[in-house]
């Protein structure tokens, strides 16, 4: 019998702690999922091992009304967050953009069409592009332009995920599309 | 806010998602190894638990011994029978063999 995921939760609760290599593997597609929007590909298994223990940690704090997936996603959000705070402080490492990806970028800007946006986002360019943008923000920074613009969840998710309220969420991603437009500057390319 | 960085976002947008996309597939053999990690780390986690469970216990345990000695202290105090403790007391300032005859003898 399949057991749900709140009886599972209960199991390890009572001290069947096997139980939870259930829940694993029931969540951890979706949990790689969100990790891997936030964390360089290669270390996103490490964030969610840590997203896997820190949720066994704090399972007693689990309501059961609430669904399991909601829970451990917020959990997600906030172990990458924590990822970021210890590994952002290594800006220093902040590659600057190669020449074709500038020149990539400078066409993309240049061209309203959005065809042309779909075509250059598969490429290798666009990779580089996006982890150089988002390399020249600040954690926060980072995870609130991630979730309210990239994976386009409302600033109510956003909030809701992260921890923090709603008018903080909001603010930041004003100010995160400031910081965009200065580091465009940075990459020499100015609205046409 | 200018129309070229709304257009960056989209584009970054789309990248995200591609970059997303591409990486799903990569996860799938590992989801037994995390499975198996995960657990290693729980086993080790519970095994942390237990010791702190146990140091508790013992603490909570040893509490309780001190706190039932001080009432049976105060109660016999109060209903005139101090001698016992008055001997226990002395006993294991000054003379714990003493103490211990006392105890084999009278209790």
């Amino acid at each position: 019998m399949l057991l749900s995921d709140d009886e599972i939760v209960q199991r390890v609760l009572h001290g069947d702690i096997n139980t939870y290599a259930a829940l694993i593997d029931r969540h951890r597609q979706c949990v790689f999922r969100i990790v891997v929007g936030h964390v360089p590909h290669d270390r996103a298994e490490e964030v969610v091992h840590e997203t896997f223990v820190n949720a066994y940690k704090g399972l007693s704090s689990y309501r059961g009304g609430e669904k399991f997936p909601n829970w451990l996603s917020r959990i997600a959000v906030r172990c990458c967050y924590d990822f970021w705070r210890e590994n952002g402080r290594n800006r220093e490492i902040a590659f600057s953009l190669p020449e074709d990806s500038v020149e990539c970028l400078e066409r993309l800007m240049a061209d309203t069409a959005m065809t042309t946006y779909q075509d250059a986002a598969r490429s290798r360019e666009a990779q580089t592009i996006l982890e150089w943008a988002l390399r020249q923000l600040s954690p926060e920074d980072r995870m609130v332009i991630t979730l309210t613009a990239l994976e386009e969840k409302s600033v109510a998710e956003a909030a809701e995920l992260l921890g923090w309220s709603r008018v903080n969420v909001k603010v930041r991603a004003l100010r995160v599309r400031r910081k965009l437009k200065d580091i465009l500057a940075q990459a020499g390319i100015s609205e046409v | 806010m200018s129309n070229y960085i709304e257009r960056f976002v989209i584009f970054l947008s789309m990248a995200h998602k591609a970059s997303a996309a591409a990486a799903d597939n990569r996860f799938s053999p590992a989801g037994a190894v995390l499975t198996a990690s995960v657990m290693d780390e729980i086993f080790f986690l519970s095994l942390e638990d237990g010791w702190r469970g146990f140091t508790r216990t013992a603490y909570s345990f040893s509490a309780m011994a001190c706190i039932a000695a001080l009432a049976l202290f105060m109660v016999s105090g109060a209903l005139g029978q101090s001698t016992y403790i008055d001997r226990i007391i002395n006993g294991l300032l000054y003379d714990p063999a003493g103490l211990f005859t006392l105890y084999y003898m009278e209790f």
